[in-house]
């Protein structure tokens, strides 16, 4: 098993108090196992748990309450240099890649860092930048002279060069225009079945997910509401919210378009 | 014909030379019609929707050219002023980021009626009257609340019903609508589509709705204009389009 997750929850303290309370439960507590070069998609809307948990597990965040087991290790205890080597391991890409380089940085500085922090070769970059159609020229270039799509494919880069064990990508398809999204589908595609990577797709695009992944979490409201094979999922959901998520995704073709009544917010 | 575009043209300024973004482009929304404006990023959408709002930034792009005719009227020939009494009344624009449409100091009553105070000039309790019910219209539950809210106390969705309730009040005859759902979850995404069809029944008012979103144009329009590199590659029938 990649991750062993045992009761792991997440509450966040607010600032201030919000219609009476104090904190916010952010993820309820989950038991959950993840094997080795499994690809899963992790849906909800927003403010669902999605990201708090792709977080968890990134150790962003610190969970309130559980364990978090990642190849046998128990990683939440863990602390500056000790987790260290197991930060390379998991790697995280986020929803808006502008925001994930240091704008005075050149993109040069900011993909090879790591590799000297973890004393990693540079040479793995090139190959790994041909293999995303990124020309190497463009890593002298600073991230507001890139184009979105380049942008987050140089974010992929930054993490695939670490050779991660597990990547966690959060809403990376969702500034993407169709075409995009197509071309970032075939490369973890392509990824995955060089290299048998733990994949977790936080998206709200199912379409994405199902394309990608073998397995499907639905969160809602901080809940793990649905647990079951992409397949599963997508025909036979079990829980309401799921198939309200999926009668919510809109027709692939005028033909099957559904003129649905909305209900409130 | 509620909108005519006619050899649009669209170039901004650059140091090296001029640089054609739009080219050439003509299409048409009929009353009661939702057309796409489709095309992946950079290729000229939104360039469009501003040039015909008259909100293009000159500088760096130049004054467009070709022909905007709205209900037969040349808007490219209007005065900044002109075009301010059509905008907001005419034609009405609901944009991808509803958050940075709205004023972040001010009640969203207040932005609500503004629209009707300027171009209806109606006395603000008749507007205020106006605005509650096309907020009950919009299903926003408990519209008092969300009127007396600011903007950062309601979610993305009740800000983008807020936002198409500023463009509606005026009850203008185009709707320019530009990527509106894509900042939205997908069950947020759906209950906006069917609003967007039900004002569409309801007023017949011509949207021209911009997006990349593949099921966003299944789901909405009668008709697509597919944009590459700012020229028009294909128009016509939506089924046509999928097919």
């Amino acid at each position: 098993m990649t991750f062993e997750l045992k009761d792991l929850g997440c509450r966040i303290k607010l600032a201030r108090p919000v219609g009476g309370r104090r904190e916010l439960i952010a993820l309820q507590p989950l038991t959950l196992s993840i094997a080795h070069g499994e690809a899963i998609g992790i849906v909800g809307e927003s403010g669902s748990g999605k990201t708090t948990l792709g977080r968890l597990l990134a150790r962003l965040l610190a969970p309130t309450s559980g364990q978090i087991h990642f190849c046998g290790q128990q990683i939440d205890i863990l602390r500056g240099s000790a987790l260290r080597p197991w930060r390379r391991r998991i790697q995280m890409v986020f929803q808006d890649p502008s925001a994930s380089f240091n704008p005075r940085h050149s993109l040069a500085r900011s993909l090879l860092e790591p590799l000297q922090l973890h004393n990693l070769s540079p040479d793995r970059l090139p190959p790994l930048l041909q293999e995303l159609e990124l020309a190497t020229e463009l890593l002298y270039r600073y991230p507001h002279q890139l184009s979105g799509g380049q942008q987050q494919r140089m974010a992929l880069a930054r993490a695939l060069a670490l050779e991660p064990d597990c990547l966690i990508l959060d809403e990376v398809t969702a500034a993407l225009d169709p075409t995009r999204v197509a071309q970032l589908l075939e490369t973890l595609r392509q990824l995955r079945a060089r290299r048998p990577v733990t994949l977790l797709l936080i998206s709200h695009d199912l379409s994405a997910v199902a394309a990608l992944c073998d397995r499907i979490l639905v969160f809602h409201q901080g809940h793990l509401v649905e647990d079951g094979s992409t397949q599963q999922i997508m025909q036979q959901p079990q829980h309401p919210y799921t198939q309200l998520l999926l009668d919510s995704v809109p027709a692939q073709h005028p033909s099957q378009r559904r003129h649905k009544r909305p209900s409130s917010i | 014909m509620t909108l005519q575009v006619r050899n649009l043209t669209v170039r901004l300024k650059r140091p090296k030379g001029t640089v054609t973004v739009v080219d050439q482009l003509s299409f048409e929304v009929e009353r009661g019609q939702v057309v796409a404006l489709v095309g992946s990023s950079g290729s000229g959408k939104s360039l469009t929707a501003l040039a015909l709002l008259g909100l293009l930034p000159t500088p760096p792009a130049l004054p467009p050219e070709g022909q905007v005719l709205l209900e037969g009227r040349e808007l490219l020939e209007l005065s900044p002023r002109q075009m301010r009494r059509i905008r907001g009344r005419q034609m009405a624009a609901i944009f991808q980021n509803p958050g940075a449409s709205l004023n972040p100091v001010r009640r969203v009553g207040d932005q609500l009626i503004e629209g009707a105070l300027l171009h209806l000039e109606c006395d603000p309790h008749d507007a205020r009257l106006q605005a509650l019910e096309l907020l009950h219209e919009l299903l926003v539950p408990d519209p008092d609340r969300v009127y007396d809210a600011y903007p950062h106390q309601l979610s993305g969705g009740l800000k983008q019903r807020v936002a198409i309730a500023m463009a509606l009040i005026t009850r203008p005859t185009l709707l320019i609508a530009d990527e509106p759902t894509t900042a939205l979850d997908v069950t947020v995404q759906a209950q906006l589509l069917a609003l967007l069809h039900q004002i569409r029944e309801r007023y017949q008012m011509a949207i021209l709705l911009i997006t990349h979103d593949y099921g966003v144009v299944a789901e909405m329009a009668d008709t697509v204009v597919a944009l590459k590199d700012g020229r028009l590659v294909q128009a016509g029938p939506v089924a046509e389009f999928f097919s």
